[in-house]
């Protein structure tokens, strides 16, 4: 099969998926406990008020027609109002989007270079220090909460060792935001050359970043050891130690070359565990993303951004599902023909 | 290196492996030599330890399979001896080695030009366009059928075959002059396989190289070989020029060997040796004395309690077996 077909397929795959999101996210305010209009109103309201609320939010419509005029309005970009925040949600996720990017980003890639290495320091040494690390980040990631992990961080180091601020958002309170450009604060920090915008969102990035690395940190120690392993005993690692490569050439380009194509679907996998612990992160060190806004959303019964999240989160996960799958491809030419 | 010394000497060789049960005792002091411009059989049935004879000589013996004992002296070096960093420099250089599964034995991510370049360049600094002049005219030499278009090729997208040749072709880019062989053909078809070994065979000619050839097959030794080695759960029991071992065996083992090829029964699936009533006896907890005992026609009770004398029955004939039995098999 051609790279193209492939990907036309997956995109067709892609549509179809979406189509589905979309369903789930507009049933979804049908299915949850409370009435959206009674929700607005109070406990107090009459439920003939009540009535004319629901008729004014256009519930007492049918299903499909419902259906219908959501997904013109999420066309045109209008996702609804929080009656929390009194922003449109489309504004409010704008907002918040970035702040969660950079936290999933940042622990992503801590996951991913910790974890490569230490999966390979412990398969070239089997039994050996890194190794028993491993074995024990891997007990730690399985039997860990991750807001637990996050408590324990911040006593030691906020609370205990004074090192690090408290966990209140992304910035100290008196370092002003540097000039949003991607909205990662570190990232732009950087480009506009704001080093005390830089230090200080460092400072608040890297616990929250580490609690959520933990997550797919201890997955991918144990699939790259497994795959090293694998790899380092395989007949072309031996192959090209016969013909006298050097050692370093033996263990990167070939043997984790090799290795990394398990590895690189396993990261994909954990994506989606990333975007849930993400929500609790945001919680435990109140850092202003996606997660925070979905957590006050759900306790308050505001059920827009709710919606809206169900929907965006799903979109978007799709598509780094086929990021991941187009990686993939890259990495592994035997996929390219069937 | 000495002028005429053999050019590989292996004595005394001793390889285990470390199991939870105990060290499995693989290859158990075995002597053998590889004259220059000399191709050099190995027989004996799966597991007698060819392969682990043959890592052994590149050090590259799997963990937690170790060299215990004994020497390789190759050339006027004991490559035991030897740090890994210069072991290293001999490795692909001088000594090359084919393995039994051309297609695993290729890296399954990169084409037929990478890997072929990545030989190349192992051991000498070429330019791209030289790397790549080289890589055609090896895989022609081999009788590739369009080359060019293979360089751009993945292992996958070959045929066994086409594997074994872009493998030799790796192997041999540096002319080693011991080239190791276990069971190239195995995994190719019989014309293939005949075109492989009269490769090896001009190369060996051409470049003055010795090889070692593993094999299963009787006949193919008979064609190829100047001299025999045969193994037996981890010894080698006979060694010595082919005509003599073959027309005066006088291992019971070689016998028994070399009777099952005689009465080949071309049909059957098992290879000559298997045809050898009998199981090898376990090398977790080996016997101490001859480990071909349990199988033997001729066992006397000196064979059980040490290992046999390795004896010299004619020049360069060496024989591991009781010096009556060896007698009583003598030709007329
Ligand atoms: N990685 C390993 N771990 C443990 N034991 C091993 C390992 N590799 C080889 N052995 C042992 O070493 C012995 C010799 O194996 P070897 O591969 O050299 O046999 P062989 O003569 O090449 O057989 P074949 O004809 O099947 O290739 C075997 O009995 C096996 O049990
Ligand atoms: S040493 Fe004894 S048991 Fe072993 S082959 Fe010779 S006669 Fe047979
Ligand atoms: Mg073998």
């Amino acid at each position: 099969m051609t790279r193209r077909r492939y990907l036309g397929r997956r995109l067709a795959l892609l549509v179809l998926v979406v189509f589905g999101i979309s369903i789930v996210a507009f049933l979804l305010v049908h299915v949850l406990p409370g009435d959206p209009a009674r929700s607005r109103l109070g406990v107090f309201a009459t439920e003939e008020l009540v009535q004319l609320k629901r008729a004014e939010m256009g519930l007492d419509k049918s299903l499909p027609e419902q259906y219908v005029t959501y997904m013109g309005n999420v066309f045109r970009g209008d996702l609804g109002d929080s009656w929390r925040t009194h922003n449109p949600v489309a504004e409010d996720f704008v907002e918040r989007f970035p702040a969660t990017i950079e936290l999933a980003l940042a622990a992503l890639l801590l996951a991913v270079v910790l974890g490569v290495s230490l999966g390979v320091a412990a398969a070239l040494r089997r039994n050996g220090p890194f190794d028993h690390l491993a074995t024990l980040l891997g007990i730690l990631g399985i039997s860990a909460p991750v807001f637990w992990i996050g408590l324990l961080l911040i006593i030691a180091f906020v609370t205990q060792l004074h090192v690090l601020p408290a966990p209140l958002g992304r910035l100290a309170s008196d370092v002003e935001a540097p000039t949003q450009i991607t909205g990662l604060y570190v990232v732009d920090s950087l480009l506009t050359a704001n080093w005390e915008a830089l230090r200080s969102s460092l400072l608040y990035l890297v616990l929250p970043a580490v609690t959520l690395g933990i997550l797919p940190l201890a997955p991918i120690t144990r699939m790259t050891r497994a795959a090293m392993i694998e790899a380092l005993d395989s007949d072309f690692v031996r192959a090209a130690r016969a013909l006298g490569l050097s050692r370093t050439q033996v263990v990167v380009k070939i043997a984790l070359r090799n290795a990394l194509i398990p590895v690189v679907s396993m990261v994909g996998l954990q994506l989606g565990y990333l975007v849930g612990g993400a929500v609790l992160v945001e919680i435990v060190f109140t850092w202003s993303g996606i997660g925070l806004y979905l957590y006050r959303s759900v306790i308050g019964l505001d059920f827009a951004p709710i919606q809206s999240l169900v929907l965006i989160v799903g979109v978007l996960f799709a598509l780094i599902n086929l990021a991941v799958d187009m990686l993939y491809f890259a990495i592994d030419p035997r996929i390219r023909v069937r | 290196m000495s002028a005429n010394g053999p050019l590989l000497q292996v004595s005394d060789l001793q390889v285990h492996f470390r199991t939870r049960d105990g060290s499995l005792e693989a290859v158990d002091r075995i002597n053998f030599e590889i004259g220059s411009n000399e191709v050099f059989g190995l027989v004996g049935e799966s597991g007698s330890g060819k392969s682990v004879t043959a890592l052994s000589i590149l050090g590259l013996v799997p963990s937690p399979g170790r060299i215990v004992g004994g020497d390789i002296v190759f050339g006027d070096r004991n490559l035991r001896e030897l740090p890994e960093r210069v072991v290293r420099t001999i490795r692909g250089r001088e000594i090359g080695m084919i393995f039994q599964n051309p297609r695993a034995s290729l890296d399954p991510v990169r084409t037929v030009a990478v890997q072929l370049s990545r030989a190349l360049r192992a051991h000498h600094d070429l330019g791209r366009g030289e790397v790549r002049r080289r890589s055609v005219r090896m895989l022609r030499d081999l009788g590739m059928p369009d080359p060019e278009a293979a360089l751009t090729k993945y292992p996958h997208q070959l045929s066994g075959g086409m594997c074994q040749r872009v493998m030799v072709a790796m192997m041999l880019s540096s002319r080693p002059r011991l080239l190791i062989a276990d069971e190239p053909t195995t995994a190719l078809d019989e014309t293939v396989g005949a075109q492989l070994l009269e490769h090896l065979r001009r190369f060996k000619e051409e470049h003055a190289a010795s090889i070692l050839l593993i094999t299963h097959d009787m006949g193919v030794i008979a064609e190829m070989c100047d001299r025999v080695g045969v193994m037996h759960a981890g010894h080698v029991v006979e060694v010595g020029p082919v005509g003599a071992v073959f027309r005066d065996p006088r291992h019971p083992y070689t016998r028994a060997l070399l009777d099952s090829t005689l009465r080949i029964d071309r049909d059957s699936p098992l290879s000559d040796i298997e045809r050898i009533p009998g199981t090898v006896p376990n090398l977790l907890h080996p016997p101490p004395g001859c480990r071909f005992a349990d199988r033997c026609a001729y066992v006397l009770p000196a064979c059980r309690p040490a290992k046999p004398p390795r004896l010299e029955v004619a020049p360069g004939h060496h024989v591991l077996c009781q010096e009556t039995v060896i007698r009583e098999f003598a030709a007329p």
